[in-house]
């Protein structure tokens, strides 16, 4: 801290002890811990700018400065009567998106307080995640029936996809370049998909069509339980993370496995993030521990150890985002 | 909820601070025989916590200002009293309260459906995907800290109350006796989780020693050291065992204590064993410690046997510190065998540094060292025979010896100029 925010790591973790820490990355060391009063914590995001942290609890969203040592949060997104599961930001940092056990999708206008530009899209089953296009145009909602929903912002158009016939969604990630889109769900399959942006209408008033999807693959991923999938920042990789205590490494050239992450006391996996570089992985874990993984080696870089209880969420940028 | 304008409250209340301000305990006798007024505390029951169940005579959970029965609770350490439970809440929650003012509360708003399209357009219009290639910054710190050394204690990290919110924490200033005493004049304030174990807190210790970069290094792991409780400057008191590593940090209160190291594990007290163990049993790490370890003023305890002129010897741990040397009986040998051969009137003895005079080592079999000492009862010269293996000897001799020499008193050089004399007189007759 104290540097430029263009050089600023921050890793933040949190899960069932109702709190939320931020680490020294390359050190291992905990710099500071944050209340996270009367709720487990379901999934961390930071802001576009890298100021503020969100953190996505039992009927509410929290914002946490990131530059300071106050162990409160400075706002308090509420009025949403279940959990909420997702949380994540328009690039810009116009808006943020939000799904949850309500049956529903939202986005909330961060500019004013009184959320002017407001959406909701609802479902027939709880969310289970929520995944942005790097379009900024489209919210892919996945849900415990085991459908993604495809919404378009814009138009209000969606479209349905079940891969799988009574399997929850459990995660959903797009690549940055989007050519390609995985989803797994809670058997430890993952279906990834490729992409072909919508074209523009000649008119160019009404915006353009979906993104196309063609199934590409189907992963028998893990045994047990599928918790998160996410394409590392340069393509490469896909990571799928389980019940199975491990977190897979799949080449995005030709979807076989590249390597498991594993260790003796590891537990469920329950989120993963990479470097800017795609070099390290990040994985947060039921044995109170999140962790550090060259992935070059296989090899566990650092631990990061201090949470009381299962850590099921993790918060990471690695320099400018 | 029930607050100031509940009459029932506030009498309970105020009894309860009677009750439990007095230390007399008139007040409780006093009390005890009269009650609150039935119409009110019904009323008041009611206020508070609407139609209850009247049946319930003492509120429970919330209810614990009302419960007669608060004496000090078992993380209460000494004579303190604790404050009132009630004054106690009324600032937490005037602290909550103080909280959740600083924290914006934004509350959803069911979406405006007329929302325009030129707003939909300009907000959620689609971009075009660019792919960037950014550089990592944890990749260039990893590189720049590779040569950092990982320390062997960081599993205790978790452990540190200052990372932890709400769990109840004990803050204790850790005396290192490993470090030189200009360095211990600065003990290290930690920060525990009261439900730590002991060892937990040493291996806290020594991972916040390693990061903060003291010397000198530590090295081996929890076991190799030990929580003393520790004197007003800083010395660690032997005269109480080292704190029991599996028992919880809560347990105690002491504000002050110091870490030493220690050359076994710990071991359980063994039955029918006369050579029992303890973990004061602080000696130098290795003979090329020698040097550092010995050459200072820290303290450190030997094992011996003291030699009596007509019955046996005595087990005995010589302790050596900057200000004095103490003997005393091994504490715990106490099977029947050590019993037998130890006499019962040796009490632990506690030499001044000042009347200490010499230390040689004796050519006798088995080896053994005398520590010269003048008697200030009696008048005269005496000394103290310890038997031990050579190697203990050897520490003994040159951990007396440096500290005598920068703290030797008027004994010393009275005696120096006494043996001088002795030994020039001998050459002349000879």
């Amino acid at each position: 801290m104290g540097n430029n925010s263009g050089d600023q790591v921050i890793l933040a973790t949190g899960g069932y002890d109702h709190s939320i820490k931020f680490w020294q990355a390359h050190s291992g060391v905990c710099t500071r811990t944050v209340t996270h009063p009367e709720s487990q914590v379901n999934a961390l995001n930071i802001t576009p700018d890298s100021q503020l942290l969100a953190a996505a609890g039992y009927q509410h969203i929290r914002m946490y400065e990131i530059n300071s040592s106050n162990p409160n949060p400075i706002v308090n997104y509420e009025g949403i009567s279940r959990n909420v599961t997702a949380v994540g930001f328009h690039e810009d940092g116009h808006w943020m998106y939000t799904g949850g056990e309500d049956c529903s999708a939202r986005v909330w206008d961060l500019r004013t307080r009184n959320l002017q530009c407001s959406r909701i899209f609802q479902v027939t089953a709880p969310v289970n995640c929520v995944c942005l296009h790097p379009n900024q145009g489209e919210l892919l909602v996945g849900d415990q029936s085991g459908v993604i929903h495809i919404w378009d912002l814009r138009t209000d158009h969606n479209e349905q996809l079940i891969p799988e016939q009574d399997a929850s969604i459990q995660d959903i990630s797009i690549d940055s370049s989007a050519n390609f889109m995985a989803a797994i769900n809670n058997k430890g399959n993952c279906y990834v998909w490729s992409l072909t942006p919508g074209t523009k209408l000649p008119d160019g008033e009404e915006g353009s069509t979906p993104t196309q999807l063609r199934p590409k693959s189907r992963l028998l991923a893990h045994k047990r339980y599928g918790l998160k999938c996410k394409f590392s920042p340069d393509a490469k990789y896909l990571a799928t993370t389980s019940a199975d205590q491990t977190a897979k490494l799949w080449k995005t050239s030709d979807f076989t496995l590249h390597s498991t992450l594993q260790t003796e006391n590891q537990r469920w996996v329950w989120d993963i993030a990479f470097s800017a570089d795609s070099q390290y992985a990040i994985t947060a874990s039921s044995d109170n521990t999140a962790r550090l993984w060259s992935i070059e080696t296989s090899e566990i870089a650092k631990e990061y150890i201090g949470h009381q209880k299962a850590v099921t969420s993790l918060a990471f940028q690695d320099g400018t985002p | 909820m029930a607050f100031y304008d509940n009459k029932y409250w506030i009498l309970s209340h105020v009894r309860n601070s009677f009750l439990y301000s007095d230390d007399t305990g008139m007040c409780e006798m006093i009390l005890q025989n009269t009650d609150i007024p039935k119409n009110i505390r019904e009323e008041g029951k009611k206020l508070w916590f609407g139609n209850l169940d009247d049946s319930e005579e003492e509120f429970d959970d919330d209810g614990r200002i009302h419960t007669r029965s608060l004496g000090n609770g078992n993380d209460d350490f000494g004579t303190r009293r604790r404050r009132l439970n009630t004054v106690v809440r009324l600032e937490k929650m005037k602290k909550e309260q103080q909280a959740a003012a600083m924290i914006s509360t934004i509350r959803w708003k069911e979406p405006d459906l007329t929302i325009l399209d030129e707003e939909k357009t300009k907000w959620f219009a689609k971009k075009e995907v660019v792919f960037q290639n950014s550089k990592s910054v944890l990749a260039r710190l990893m590189a720049e800290h590779a040569s950092d050394p990982d320390s062997p204690f960081i599993e205790y990290a978790k452990f540190d109350g200052n990372s932890q919110l709400r769990a109840p924490i004990r803050t204790i200033r850790i005396f290192l006796s490993m470090q030189t005493t200009q360095e211990r004049n600065f003990p290290m304030t930690v920060s525990v989780i009261a439900s730590a174990k002991v060892s937990e807190l040493i291996g806290l210790v020594c991972y916040k020693y390693s990061q903060e970069k003291r010397e000198p290094p530590l090295s081996g792991t929890v076991d190799n050291y030990a929580l003393f409780i520790a004197e007003d400057d800083g010395s660690p008191d032997a005269d109480f065992p080292c704190l029991e590593p599996k028992e919880v940090v809560g347990k105690f209160g002491f504000t002050s204590l110091a870490l030493v190291r220690s050359t076994q594990p710990p071991k359980e007290v063994k039955k029918d064993n006369e050579t029992t163990k303890t973990t004061d049993q602080v000696i130098a790490d290795k003979p090329d410690d020698r040097g550092t370890v010995l050459e200072s003023t820290d303290y450190h305890s030997f094992k011996g046997f003291l030699l009596h002129k007509v019955r046996p010897k005595t087990e005995i741990t010589l302790g050596i510190s900057w200000d004095q040397v103490e003997i005393k009986p091994c504490p715990t040998s106490r099977s029947v065998t050590t019993l037998l051969w130890s006499r019962p009137n040796l009490k632990p003895t506690r030499l001044p540094i000042e009347v200490i005079v010499d230390c040689v080592p004796l050519q006798t079999v088995p080896a053994s060292v005398a520590i010269m000492y003048y008697d200030t009862d009696k008048r005269k010269w005496r000394r103290l025979r310890i038997e031990c293996d050579i190697k203990t000897i050897e520490q003994i001799v040159a951990k007396l010896k440096f500290i005598l020499e920068i703290r030797g008193g008027l004994y010393r050089q009275e005696y120096l100029h006494h043996m001088s004399y002795v030994s020039k007189k001998a050459s002349l007759i000879r």
